[in-house]
């Protein structure tokens, strides 16, 4: 078993990569927020369910990053329904928000939606489409590569 | 007996499609949770990569979980703010 000091956390790739999302999922809620404030009309219900989206989609994916490390250590079998059973736990509480969200009138279920759903292009974008050798490839035969 | 009205007809077909909808909420866990699983024994062989395996896994784990939000998104929108009712 890897024996880690508290100080040596900043260096573990997962929490560098968990804040990177984190810090990314930020900075564009904070974009879609100011569009939505020229777009949206009241401004005020989106804007707090963009709050409630982002808050609710970061923790979910702590919760997500705190499940992972404790599979990891266990038998595959026990991972295996430890994990599942997790999943539907943060599938609920993401079900609980949505509800509330359409049902509460000072929330617009648009803005939690944009909240929760921003995390994914966020990962996409900072992980798997951040090659810009790959976009100039794209259009280039392969024998001119 | 009652004729079957348009907008009965509407909120059946919706909460037929808002349990459709919800199938997808179950493939992202059973990949989670294969995915959990093939990540302990790769860090049960090697021991020193855990930290590269529990990064791509939960990158991984977060994409796929988004699918399953989808599907939530229109059972939820299907069941509590049917847009269909409105065009009755």
């Amino acid at each position: 078993m890897l024996k880690r000091n508290k100080g040596s956390d900043k260096m573990n790739p997962v929490w560098e990569t968990q804040f990177k999302i984190i810090k990314g999922v930020l900075l564009v809620n904070s974009a879609i927020g100011v569009i939505g404030v020229f777009i949206a009309n009241p401004p005020l219900p989106f804007l707090v369910g963009l709050l409630f989206g982002t808050i609710i989609s970061l923790l979910n994916f702590r919760l997500l990053s705190l499940t992972l490390n404790k599979a990891v250590k266990m038998q595959p079998h026990q991972a295996q329904a430890y994990t599942s059973i997790r999943y539907m736990i943060r599938y609920l509480i993401i079900g609980l928000v949505l509800y509330i969200s359409i049902q509460a009138e000072y929330i617009h279920v648009l803005g939690t939606i944009f909240g929760i759903l921003s995390l994914k292009f966020v990962i996409l974008q900072k992980e798997l489409f951040n090659n810009k050798q790959y976009f100039k490839n794209i259009f280039k035969r392969k024998e001119a590569k | 007996m009652e004729p079957i009205t348009g907008r009965a007809l509407v909120l059946a077909a919706s909460a037929i499609g808002a349990g459709l909808a919800m199938i997808a909420g179950i493939g992202p866990g059973i990949g989670q949770g294969y995915a959990a699983g093939k990540g302990a024994e790769g860090v049960g062989r090697q021991p020193e990569a855990q930290g590269d395996i529990v990064r791509t896994m939960l990158l991984g784990a977060a994409v796929a979980e988004t699918t399953g939000i989808y599907g939530l998104i229109i059972a939820l929108i299907l069941l509590f703010a049917n847009p269909l009712i409105g065009l009755l």
